[in-house]
């Protein structure tokens, strides 16, 4: 508690309330606008946390994190266009609640919905991250070996629609990890003579370039029309009645996205549609789910910002991300000199109560913040693209080359780039091409650090309890995901 | 066709990864499987993969749902990225990125003469008070930052 009201204070500080302040702006505007969404935000914003200290710097990314989740509401209510995939069940009621006139309404109740599943996941996140952390202390290379091998098993099969295609994508993200200098021996790979290509791809480049310039490049491609924006707003707001109708659906909703934000790949984007689904299913009201029913509104946004508190939980505990943007927080951490995982609790827990304080700062200033520009906020949506979108190209060039001054990682962030436009294009995920990216060097060190231990022996995998629980659950995941592929390919 | 071509430069990635990993194989180990291990595995994974991609009948539209646009202007668009890079390279930040700025505006944008006024206003302002933001206040060494 002390360690926390120190974090607390320290982020209470004028100069790092304004660039907190000044993140969460952006967060928003990023959330907000179709297009962009808060993956983008952190990519962008991973390079300029170098210039503040471990605590704040990685305090300003889960401000943008949280951000960026919480302003899809606005484009989703009133464009029917989620501006992140987190609220695309948003759009069910909201919007037709914001056609009946009811957008004040509409826009309040995913506000509190949105603060109040952020912060029943981060009391989740408190309570069982050190619980986590400290089962982790007992792991051994082969526990990380196995766990790394089966987060990317997860992320492979769970995402998408396509296992082929979620496979493939994390395995191109894991040979990507291997140029440059291996672990244990650093012996050089992959640099095919290019001295610059020796020293490996940068996470940084390869963050942006993968997240942010093939959403740019499709931004260019498919500019679209200037928006006519209805922001005549009026209604009645929230009222306690609603609330306290809505507690359950609130806590249920949460207690869902913070599930299945802990699952590697799936975090938001799938964690709102099945709080959406769990919550018409339950309701006496099912057939008024999708007219403008307040219920649907609690449910997507209290578990897309829940999904938060449930992808933060392995990252810190266990070191493992759950989502595309933890997996670029790792990045942060890399940049300051950190590695998460249970040593974190031990070594430097201010950084751990600095994120936690950060997340609940943000979802206050998020509510404050959007509450109080109710009526203001959504004309961000009115900002002309063709503006938007070249300085952002800016910005990103700026922060590939900041992070280590080499023009050559300009030339690899647009390689990623292009190779995520096509890859999207096609329908692969991007998720599992990042943790590939991330959990490879993981999983090769634990592994080799492993075998060197047993002189070769794998049993270990299956005798030691942890590795027998990872491994078993990786190969039953393949079966599943094999069932689910046959059973598909039986259908048509 | 997109899908199998992609498909087809993936299999060629893990031939790549296959048959260059031997090179690094260790001698003496101790039980370390050395450096070509992991990526002779991620490579028979990967050509294995790519090959049910390449003969999976597609069950769905392949491509995304955007029809892309082959405009000259949307083509240029994309080109001047790496040329902003190139720029960025060789006439620094500030001239580069009002130079890159103004061009993807009136790419983008409208044509009219007040408008590109105003764009080269706009991208003139935008480079000059960034990169003095990022030298000055935040301390980032750009190549080329004016004044």
């Amino acid at each position: 508690m002390p360690l926390f009201l120190d974090s607390l204070t320290q982020l209470l500080q004028w100069q790092t309330m304004a660039s907190l302040l000044a993140v969460v702006m952006m967060g928003l505007l990023f959330g907000a606008l179709p297009g962009l969404n808060a993956t983008m935000a952190v990519a962008i914003l991973l390079p300029i946390t170098v210039l503040f200290d471990q605590s704040t710097g990685l305090a300003l990314l889960v401000a943008a994190y949280v951000s960026g989740v919480s302003g899809g509401l606005v484009s989703a209510t009133l464009l029917r266009i989620p501006g992140t995939p987190s609220s695309i069940a948003t759009t069910f009621d909201a919007y037709p609640l914001a056609q009946r006139g009811l957008a004040v309404k509409a826009l309040g109740t995913g506000m509190l919905a949105s603060f109040s599943g952020g912060v029943i996941s981060l009391l989740i996140l408190v309570f069982f991250a050190p619980v986590v952390a400290g089962l982790a202390l007992a792991f051994g290379p082969f526990e990380y070996a196995a766990l790394a091998a089966l987060a990317l098993a997860m992320v492979g099969v769970m995402s998408g629609d396509n296992m082929v295609k979620g496979l493939l994508a994390a395995l191109l993200g894991m040979a990507l990890s291997f140029v440059g200098f291996a672990p244990i021996d650093g012996a050089p790979r992959f640099g095919f003579g290019l001295g610059e290509l020796n020293a490996g791809i940068g996470m940084l480049p390869f963050m942006v370039g993968l997240f942010a310039l093939p959403q740019l490049m499709r931004e260019i491609i498919r500019l679209p029309p200037a928006r006519k924006l209805d922001l005549k707003l009026s209604g009645m707001g929230v009222t306690l009645r609603e609330i306290r109708q809505n507690l359950l659906t609130l806590f249920r909703s949460a207690l869902i996205g913070t599930g299945i934000g802990v699952l590697p790949g799936i975090g938001g984007a799938a964690s709102n549609l099945v709080a959406y689904a769990v919550a018409k299913k339950s309701s006496k009201e099912e057939s008024s789910f999708g007219q403008g029913n307040v219920a649907g509104i609690w449910a997507s946004e209290s578990a897309n910002n829940a999904s938060i508190g449930g992808a933060l939980l392995p990252l810190l505990a266990l070191g493992i991300p759950g989502d595309g943007v933890t997996a670029m927080l790792i990045g942060g951490f890399e940049i300051h000199g950190l590695q998460p995982g249970p040593m974190l609790f031990l070594n430097t827990p201010d950084v751990i109560y600095a994120i936690y304080a950060a997340f609940l700062i943000t979802a206050i200033i998020v509510l404050v913040l959007q509450f109080s520009t109710l009526r203001l906020f959504p004309r961000i949506l009115l900002i002309p693209r063709h503006y938007l979108v070249p300085v952002l190209i800016v910005l990103t060039a700026v922060g590939a080359y900041a992070a280590e001054f080499r023009f050559f990682d300009l030339w690899v962030m647009l390689g990623v780039g292009m190779l995520g436009f096509f890859l999207e294009r096609y329908r692969f995920p991007l998720a599992p091409v990042v943790l590939g990216f991330v959990m490879g060097p993981l999983l090769e060190e634990n592994l080799r650090r492993a075998l060197v231990l047993t002189k070769g022996d794998m049993s270990p995998f299956l005798t030691r309890p942890y590795a027998a629980l990872f491994s078993i659950t990786i190969l039953l995941l393949f079966a599943f995901g094999l069932w689910k592929f046959l059973s598909r390919k039986g259908k048509t | 066709m997109g899908v199998r071509i992609l498909a087809g430069i993936l299999l060629l990635m893990a031939g790549i990864l296959v048959f260059t990993a031997p090179a690094l194989q260790l001698e003496d180990s101790l039980g370390d499987p050395g450096p070509a291990l992991l990526p002779r595995i991620a490579g028979i994974c990967m050509a294995a993969l790519s090959l049910i991609l390449f003969l999976q009948t597609p069950q769905q539209p392949e491509d995304a749902d955007e029809v892309l646009e082959k405009r000259p202007v949307i083509v240029l668009s994309l080109l001047a990225i790496p040329l902003y890079y190139l720029a960025f390279q060789w006439l620094g930040y500030t001239l580069a990125t009002a130079l890159y700025l103004f061009a993807a505006f009136c790419l983008l944008g409208g044509r009219q003469p007040m408008l590109r006024f105003r764009y080269g206003l706009v991208a003139a302002a935008f480079s000059l008070a960034s990169g003095l933001i990022f030298a000055r206040l935040l301390n980032l060494p750009l190549p080329g930052v004016l004044p």
